[in-house]
């Protein structure tokens, strides 16, 4: 008996806890489907009016899924509910709505029995008036190989968003559609018919989604990057100037730093509580001693100064230079230069395979890499702005209502990267996190998962070079995680899914792309109806 | 590296249990599979025990996740795919069997994977490469404490030296010193037993001057003899009354000069030589042996802080290796050892068929030998660490640790050394000498004082009242020399008693600071 097929190619979604589907990976070129307004990505969550069901015993569920729709064995289950071939079947399919939530649709076509096309000479052609599977036209592979080992799996992913994941990448998968554009072209002149009709709309729409979709940024859409050109050189100045300050203000009680005192063949009370300025120092003059980090400042015939990496001061140094990195410039240079005070401690440290002696200097002042300035002296614990900081914090940016939509809270996430609003970005992420326990229920952690600073700078590094805009364009809708119904107090938690699109510039045009660099899909949560929060952990 | 056979034999023999009615080509081919899975596996397990032996420094536990994970596509789905081509054979229960073995083999890597035996062999590599790293630094912290410690020792052993030379070298100054005064004090107080007879010479000689007869004015001395009356003396010799009277009035016009003149006769430049030296024991011994003394006390002491600051270092290094050892010491090791070998275990005991726990005891023996190798390299080099710096980085201070920082026996005997030089007792000779030189003084001008007091009344007088006034002026020079004298030894003797020479040489307080 004949293989009755609907044509499509179907991924399993069953175990979807709301709405379980199977997602549609591909329309036969003579599928019934086709042309029925289904598109591959669509997720069918009914058929014949009948919702798909996922059963809990995994063999069953094996069992049924292999016998589902444009799965392997789909041909048995239709001849189980008693189809055979021309029977008319209504699928029910939920794709993604323009900007927020779902939409569905309900599509019918008839069954057929999967068909073996040959022409005249009985040879397997790709439907009437197709090419044959086995010819070359002087092409280095033959159409069946080219068709079915490489355009249907790059059909595939260029057309399913669900493969559009962090390692798709639109431009190369532009670029390598573009080798098939003559091949194609081919199949149209020489083989007109179903398949290479098929197979050109097919073709197009991949390279339409591949090539992004085009926009013309508005005036001034990227002042963002010019304010923050013009704020880093006014930090820079600033840093420079207070440096200069520090130093005059401080001049009366510095000493010449070199040579050095040696801690244990001078007297080092004479320079106790003195300063010096150091030299620039750069990453190979940060030793670390069995884990412990030092700053050293000198040579073994100068003499050293150590100062204590891991102490407080510098600590609050090396915050604010991460700070610095996130808001004004990533690529702030590792050199560092301190005024110093000399304490009445030494150190002994290992530095190229020999221990020296050195004097303790808590450092008071720095300036590093040439653009970033903080008065240590003047810090509480680990926390001192840098010169000019508080010009950066001021964007004029807000926090949106509590009762904000996701896209809103998406779209002032991605402005405070623009304007590098360090405490913005960090106020719209959740602080909290949620993990299933034993028993599989969800637990709230909250207060335990700070916002990771690290992926602010690397969005505001993309921003600054590849990324042109980025716009929030599929929000789903939201789902309970959570019901809080288990016991008084328990917490009721809402997630949804978004997406982003990232513009970037091709030839002059602005036109959106997905690679390993840029993240579409985002998560955001909220509890007990308070206000959306970005969930996912991760760069722009 | 294991043979991993007992599942290949499992397999095999399940596979003639259940498949032995199939067709010849059928049945080998599910065979051949088994073969060539079971080859896989042997493959991956090889390479997951070789990591677990590799002593390199990238991590493994990426790599042998990957390999796990890899093995599951590799074992697993073959094996699931074994059971889809053999549907057709319609045999569910074959069905069953090859699923029910992929399912196990499934369990066998994925349990692997979650051991995390590569976690725990980067955490053991990455402790035993910090203690290594931490032997290397503690050598060469010592190494620079030690050569420090000695130039120091160096400057300190000196300056003790030079205490010690200068202290012999003033007790051999002060020795001729004191001798040399001892001999101008006898050059002077010898002659002065002569000046009643020049006194007496002088009168006579005076007398026969005047015109009296020389017969009568050699008697004049003889009359003058001590508690005698002059005439009644001179009528016991036979002298007349009217030569003595005569004598008399001329020896009374200026009798003293004699006196003067004696004086200046017995003495010449002795006794300025005498006050001279006296003054020069005091200005040149005493001053400039306690000025040099000091001085090297000074440099001694100034040394003591920068000795302290490597003991202080050597605390701290102390304090790091504590810190380092209550986060990477052996006890670390030795849990994250303990936790592979029950990981091992339970593994073993949770697979689901004997081949498979055949198979998990082949590679549990082999990376338990592998984690009790790398256990116990880390156990002698822990061994090695804390023998190479017992008593000094690790545990108590020891004595061999304070003697090579302070050397502290040496320096209780350099201290008894300059204390049994015994200047403190000499200083006290000394002052004991100088003051006898005006108490003798005085005794001498006494004495003849004694010898001159029975000249006639008129005569004895105004010698006696010169005698008295040369001798004031005489003692007035000789008295303050050697007040100042006295005065700088006492100032001296202080610097050099033993229990100043410990003090200047204390260095209890390194070793508190060493115990601190």
């Amino acid at each position: 008996m004949p293989d009755l097929t609907s044509g499509l190619t179907t991924a399993n979604g069953l175990e979807d806890g709301l709405t379980p589907y199977l997602r549609i990976t591909s329309i036969a070129w003579d599928s019934p489907f086709r042309n029925t307004g289904l598109s591959v990505g669509d997720r069918i969550v009914a058929v014949n009016g009948q919702s798909l069901t996922c059963a809990a015993d995994p063999t069953e569920r094996a069992r049924m899924l292999s016998k589902a729709i444009g799965q392997t064995n789909e041909s048995q289950g239709w001849s189980a509910a008693g189809l055979a071939a021309g029977a008319t079947i209504s699928l029910t399919a939920r794709r993604r709505a323009a900007s927020t939530g779902w939409s569905e649709i309900v599509v019918r076509a008839p069954l057929t029995e999967a068909t073996s096309y040959r022409d005249a000479n009985n040879r397997i052609v790709f439907g009437t008036g197709g090419p044959d599977t086995m010819a070359y036209d002087d092409f280095p592979t033959s159409w069946g190989n080219w068709y079915n080992d490489r355009m249907l799996s790059a059909l595939g992913r260029a057309l399913d968003p669900e493969q559009h994941t962090g390692t798709f990448v639109t431009r190369f998968e532009w670029k390598q559609l573009g080798e098939h554009a003559d091949r194609v072209a081919y199949a149209v002149a020489r083989y007109p018919g179903a398949w290479s009709r098929a197979l050109q709309a097919d073709y197009e729409s991949a390279c339409n989604v591949c090539a992004g979709s085009k926009i013309v940024l508005a005036p001034g859409a990227l002042d963002f990057r010019r304010r923050g050109e013009e704020l880093a050189a006014e930090v820079r100045a600033k840093a420079i100037a207070a440096w200069d300050a520090a130093k005059a203000e401080r001049s009366a009680h510095t000493i010449t730093s070199f040579p050095a005192i040696n801690p244990v063949r001078d007297d080092v009370r004479a320079v106790v509580g003195k300063l010096v300025v150091l030299p620039p120092l750069a990453n190979n003059q940060w030793v670390s001693e069995a884990g412990h980090g030092w700053f050293a400042a000198g040579s073994p015939s100068d003499g050293w100064y150590f100062l204590d990496a891991e102490a407080e001061p510098a600590r609050a140094m090396l915050y604010a230079r991460q700070r610095f990195g996130r808001m004004v410039d990533p690529n702030i240079a590792a050199q560092f230069e301190f005024i110093a005070r000399i304490t009445d401690e030494s150190r002994l440290v290992v530095i190229n395979e020999r221990a020296h002696f050195g004097l303790l200097a808590e450092p008071i002042a720095a300036l590093v890499g040439g653009a970033m300035f903080v008065d240590l002296a003047a810090r509480k614990g680990t926390e001192i702005p840098f010169a000019g900081e508080t010009v950066l914090v001021d964007t004029n940016l807000k926090l949106p209502p509590a009762n904000a939509p996701p896209a809103a809270i998406l779209g002032t996430m991605i402005d405070a990267v623009k304007l590098g609003d360090l405490a913005l970005w960090r106020a719209l992420h959740a602080d909290w996190s949620i993990e299933r326990n034993d028993e599989g229920r969800r637990v709230i952690y909250p207060h335990c998962n700070p916002p990771d600073d690290s992926n602010f700078e690397e969005s505001r590094r993309s921003m600054n070079a590849r990324v042109l805009d980025v716009r929030v364009s599929w929000i789903d809708d939201a789902v309970v995680i959570a019901d809080g119904a288990r016991f008084p107090g328990a917490l009721h938690i809402e997630e949804t899914a978004a997406q982003l699109e990232h513009y970037g510039d091709f030839d002059g045009e602005t036109r959106s792309f997905a690679d390993v660099t840029v993240r579409r899909n985002w998560r955001l949560q909220r509890v007990d109806g308070g206000p959306w929060r970005i969930a996912a952990a991760q760069p722009i | 590296m294991g043979d991993y056979r007992a599942r290949l034999n499992e397999l095999l023999g399940q596979a003639e249990t259940y498949c032995q009615n199939l067709p010849a080509p059928v049945f080998e081919g599910v065979s051949r599979r088994i073969y060539e899975v079971v080859a896989v596996r042997k493959a991956v397990l090889d390479d997951v025990a070789a990591s677990l032996a590799s002593s390199g420094t990238d991590s493994i536990t990426r790599p042998i996740s990957d390999k796990c994970q890899a093995a599951l596509t590799q074992v697993v789905i073959p094996l699931a795919s074994l059971c889809n081509a053999l549907k057709k054979e319609d045999a569910e229960w074959i069905e069953d069997w090859l699923e029910a073995s992929a399912s196990a083999d499934s369990r066998f890597f994925k349990s692997l994977d979650a051991m995390g035996l590569g976690d725990i062999r980067d955490q053991m590599l990455a402790l035993d490469a910090g203690l290594t790293q931490m032997i290397g630094i503690l050598d060469r912290k010592w190494s620079t404490m030690s050569e420090e410690n000695q130039r120091i020792e160096k400057v300190e052993q000196d300056a003790s030296a030079q205490m010690s030379a200068i202290v012999q070298k003033a007790m051999s100054r002060g020795a001729d010193a004191v001798n040399q005064l001892g001999n101008l004090t006898q050059k002077v107080l010898e002659p002065m037993m002569r000046i009643p007879d020049l006194v007496n010479e002088a009168v006579v000689y005076l007398a026969i001057e005047a015109g009296v007869p020389e017969a009568v004015a050699k008697l004049i001395p003889k009359i003058s003899l001590a508690g005698k009356d002059t005439f009644a003396g001179a009528k016991e010799l036979g002298i007349p009354a009217g030569d003595v009277a005569k004598a008399l009035q001329f020896l009374s016009r200026d009798p003293g000069m004699a006196a003067s003149e004696a004086v200046q006769r017995v003495f010449g430049s002795n006794f300025e030589i005498l006050v001279a030296a006296v003054v020069l024991f005091y200005k040149n011994v005493l001053p400039e042996f306690v000025t040099d003394y000091r001085i090297q006390v000074a440099t001694f002491q100034s040394a003591l802080p920068n000795q302290g600051t490597i003991l202080v270092s050597l605390s701290q290094t102390r304090a790091d290796v504590d810190a380092f050892l209550e986060n990477s010491g052996m006890e670390k090791v030795q849990a994250l050892f303990e936790k592979a070998l029950r990981a091992l275990e339970d593994w073993e005991n949770g697979m689901p068929t004997p081949g498979l726990k055949a198979d998990a005891a082949e590679l549990r023996a082999v990376a338990k030998e592998v984690f009790t190798r790398r256990f116990e390299a880390t156990t002698h080099n822990f061994e090695e660490f804390v023998r190479a710096n017992k008593g000094r980085f690790v545990g108590t201070i020891e004595k061999d640790t304070e003697t090579a920082l302070l050397w502290t026996d040496i320096w209780v005997d350099r201290t008894k050394g300059i204390a049994n030089l015994g200047m403190d007792a000499r200083l006290k000779d000394w002052k004991a000498n100088t003051l006898t030189i005006t108490d003798r003084f005085d005794s001498a001008a006494q004495q003849v004082r004694q010898q001159l007091i029975g000249l006639p009344i008129g005569v004895a007088e105004p010698i006696l009242k010169r005698l008295d006034a040369e001798f004031a002026k005489m003692r007035d020079q000789l008295k303050p020399a050697v007040e100042s004298t006295i005065s700088a030894v006492d100032a001296t003797a202080p610097t050099v008693t033993p229990e100043q020479i410990t003090r200047d040489l204390d260095r209890s307080r390194l070793r508190e600071r060493l115990y601190a």
